[in-house]
């Protein structure tokens, strides 16, 4: 199901919130279960196979390692988990990407499984993992409970993209639900504004990237080829960032404490800081659960460094089976460690505007690699982008498309960067009744707004 | 308490215009409420064990509850309102320009240099064999290139005409390019559809009768018109749901009431030139001799024993009925939907009172060429 669906949004939501809240104490769980595994099985029920045997499979396993807590068996038996969790990723979500990609170096005709991808199957393996290896490590007692583990691996809120969250910081919540007034307040804000970036922005910044791909990346104008990777860009954040507004709100109306996903990316002076603002969940995992475990403390410089590279490698890869996405987190990690050398330093002295403007450029390119399934399309795009295509520097294309849409790129400039809180902040420390009234009627307005457009354009949107 | 207040207020607000919709949605897919333009929600999609296993059924059914939702084609005019008014011009592939006027959008569509290339060659080889007439219909967005949205892409008829009259020789090119763009300031085109009008097809006969060699032209008096509806829809404000109100649709007094009788694909047999059961469906052009048939053979009440093999479009229908008194059969071959073997076609027709004539808008017949990878 999609969070941008009249299905979801005015059947399921509805009914689901109705029965969750005149479900009394634990017998929620129950209701978070069943919701979340209907919400799962609308559009691929056959993709339930390997979230429910990842999930029994983690349970056992995180018994069985904390029965044989400090002797080898637990090793073999973290090893055991890791590697059927990672079997299951790999045979239903990377399989047909390894097949083609050897079958394209090898010359083999091995036969692709044609299994798609599932939804959410890299969230869930990500924190099913991280529960079995928190519980070796001794972070935290295995569950005893089933219902409890499987309303965790399945809650359905981060599900499509996150943010990822670990057992840890969940399993208090799932015992005992503490909710409070403000809690679903704020959690009811952030979902109005998180469907409002998924439907009014991102699927608008998305359709007019379709359109600029009609024109063939060799032809574009450099006016056009940028953008194109505005629209992306775009695109690419308020779907994430949307749909991780979603399932932070949808957490908190229910009772949990998702942690924050996105942190206005696009206003980094750096690639490090950028990289510390987006997905922020999935960058701590990897950095907690594989590049600690690749590069402890101490570690060589050398060593280090391919942990670093293989990290990012890794995020790539996570977004989806393609070679791309792969070049982009390497794209984003040589830089970050440019900056770890010597680049951070001279940032420093340059003026923040030059500091922005070069993380953008940096991030603008990895983009080309994220957003193109082909790295010939992409080396043909960036010299179009670069105006050494056979497009010219500015067409008719452009201007009618930038015309076509300029509301949408003032408002997604807008809300891309952290104009909002600054102005709604500066208007509250304003001492002055008039401001701290207006702040405080825009704080209780804007969500509803946000979500009656929101609704407005979903259903006007598909005559 | 005053934040208690205000968190009240904010789930409150929320709550009703979520439910509100829901509630509508719920009602009105239960059959208790009926909106206009959609009395009755669209059937559910077909459900099987297939369809469930697939995933297919979920996303028909996603998209079933957004078409069917209640008073979907209100709201949809109300984004589309908005849209609008931020300056959006282009919906569903179809622009709209100044005037109200509708163009089929060319955003990131490239005539191939192939395909123009094949075109003119088609009309030479069509020209030195059968001595055909070429009478290439300018679109309206290069007669009304004024009325397009700023910076909007067109391909440029001129040159290409220019080339056609260059390929074909000065005897055999019709130029309509001239003749329209004299009228321009009059309605020759359809607002809502990509046809030109009975107006312009009567400028264009004009302009066919010079260059044919015809002794007398057959007189048209434009102050006889009959109206044939004031709300004439062309497939444009279907295809895009606007809200318009429509236009003038008109045929030439002295084309009606004749005896003629037209063949469609050696199959149906219809009298008279004009299909009225045409104007409430997706394309009310089709109400000029029809629509979505290859091959068309028209009989005339013309004692002569001459016959005229046309190629040609819509719009070719439009114009047909105001050459019909020179010739005993048309023979209307559309390329669109004609599947035979189009040369030996003409070949067999070929004798002394012959005469072929391509009679099409330049676009659609570029794109005949066009052939897609």
């Amino acid at each position: 199901m999609e969070f941008g669906s009249v299905v979801f949004i005015l059947r399921f939501l509805p009914a689901f919130f109705i029965l969750y809240y005149l479900a009394p104490g634990r017998t929620k769980n129950v209701v978070l279960l069943l919701g979340s595994l209907c919400f799962y099985a609308w559009g691929e029920p056959i993709c339930l196979l390997p979230m429910v045997l990842s999930a029994c499979s983690d349970f056992i396993h995180a018994l069985l390692i904390e029965k044989y807590q400090g002797k080898g068996t637990a090793k073999i038996l973290l090893s055991s988990a890791l590697f059927f969790d990672l079997c299951l990723l790999f045979f239903f979500g990377y399989a047909d990407f390894f097949i083609e990609t050897a079958n394209g170096l090898f010359g083999t005709r091995l036969i692709q499984i044609g299994f798609p991808l599932p939804v959410g199957i890299t969230v869930y393996t990500l924190q099913t993992m991280s529960y079995v290896i928190d519980v070796y490590r001794g972070k935290i007692p295995a569950g005893r409970n089933l219902l409890e583990y499987a309303t965790y691996v399945t809650m359905f809120p981060q599900l499509p993209i996150g943010p990822i969250v670990r057992y840890r910081d969940l399993s208090g919540a799932l015992k005992n639900k503490k909710m409070n007034l403000h809690q679903i307040s704020s959690g009811a804000k952030r979902i109005c504004v998180g469907l409002a970036k998924k439907i009014l922005i991102a699927d608008a910044a998305g359709k007019l990237w379709s359109e600029i791909q009609l024109t063939a990346p060799g032809e574009m104008s450099l006016a056009l080829a940028w953008l194109g990777i505005l629209a992306f860009a775009f695109q690419i954040y308020f779907t994430f960032s949307g749909y991780s507004d979603v399932a932070i709100g949808l957490g908190a109306c229910m009772g949990f404490a998702f942690p924050e996903n996105f942190d206005h990316p696009y206003a980094a002076r750096s690639v490090t800081d950028f990289l510390g603002r987006w997905n922020m969940a999935l960058t701590g995992w990897m950095k907690e659960y594989f590049y600690q475990a690749v590069a402890p403390e101490k570690s060589g410089a050398i060593r280090t460094m391919i942990a670093f590279i293989l990290t990012w490698g890794l995020i790539g890869l996570w977004y989806g089976p393609d070679w791309t996405f792969v070049l982009c987190g390497f794209w984003m990690a040589l830089f970050y460690l440019v900056e770890r050398l010597f680049l951070g330093k001279v940032l420093k002295f340059l003026p923040s505007i030059l500091c922005w403007a070069y993380a953008m450029l940096v991030v603008a390119i990895g983009w080309v690699f994220f957003a193109l399934e082909d790295v010939t399309d992409v080396m043909t795009y960036l010299r179009s982008a670069f105006g050494m295509g056979s497009g010219a520097i500015l067409d008719r294309r452009f201007l009618f498309l930038t015309l076509e849409y300029f509301p949408l790129l003032i408002c997604a400039s807008f809300f891309s960067l952290p104009v909002v809180s600054r102005l709604l902040s500066g208007l509250e420390n304003g001492r002055n009744g008039m401001s701290i009234a207006i702040t405080r009627f825009l704080e209780k307005v804007y969500p509803a707004v946000c979500l009656l457009l929101a609704l407005t354009y979903l259903v006007g949107r598909g005559w | 308490m005053e934040d208690k207040k205000n968190d009240l207020f904010t789930i409150g607000i929320i709550a009703v215009i979520l439910l509100t919709f829901a509630v509508m949605d719920l009602l009105f897919q239960a059959g208790l409420i009926h909106s206009a333009g959609t009395k009755t929600p669209d059937p559910l999609p077909m459900f099987t064990a297939r369809s469930f296993l697939n995933g297919k059924y979920f996303e028909d059914y996603d998209a079933y509850s957004v078409k069917s939702f209640y008073k979907g084609p209100q709201w949809s005019k109300l984004v589309r309102g908005t849209e609008i008014i931020l300056g959006k011009r282009e919906f569903q592939g179809i622009l709209l320009g100044k005037k109200n006027t509708y163009f089929e959008s060319r955003s990131g569509k490239k005539t191939g240099e192939t395909a123009i290339a094949d075109s003119l060659d088609f009309l030479e080889k069509l020209a030195a064999d059968f001595d055909a007439k070429i009478m290439l219909i300018p679109t309206a967005d290069e007669i009304w290139k004024d009325r397009l949205p700023a910076y909007a892409a067109y391909f440029d008829q001129e040159e290409y005409l220019d080339s056609v009259r260059e390929r074909v020789g000065e005897d055999r090119y019709v130029d309509l390019l001239q003749t329209l763009n004299e009228h321009k300031a009059e309605e020759i085109y359809y607002r809502t559809a990509p046809y030109w009008t009975s107006l312009a097809a009567y400028y264009g006969y004009y302009a066919w009768w010079e260059k044919s060699g015809k002794l007398f032209p057959y007189y048209y008096d434009l102050d006889r018109k009959i109206l044939v509806t004031n709300h004439f829809a062309g497939p444009f404000v279907k295809r895009t749901g606007m809200d318009d109100r429509g236009e003038e649709m008109f045929i030439l007094k002295e084309t009606e009431g004749k005896q003629v009788t037209v063949c469609y694909d050696d199959r149906v047999t219809i009298e008279g030139y004009y299909r009225p059961e045409y104007l409430d469906a997706q394309n009310p052009c089709g109400y000029y001799l029809g629509d979505e048939f290859g091959l068309a053979n028209i009989r005339t009440e013309s004692q002569r024993k001459n016959v005229l093999v046309v190629i040609g479009d819509l719009n070719a229908n439009v114009m047909i009925p105001l050459m019909a008194p020179h010739y005993s059969t048309i023979l209307l071959i559309n390329p669109n939907y004609y599947q035979g073997d189009l040369w030996g076609f003409l070949a067999e027709q070929k004798g002394e009172e012959t005469e072929y004539l391509v009679l099409q808008g330049v676009l659609d017949f570029v794109e005949l060429f066009d052939v897609k990878e």
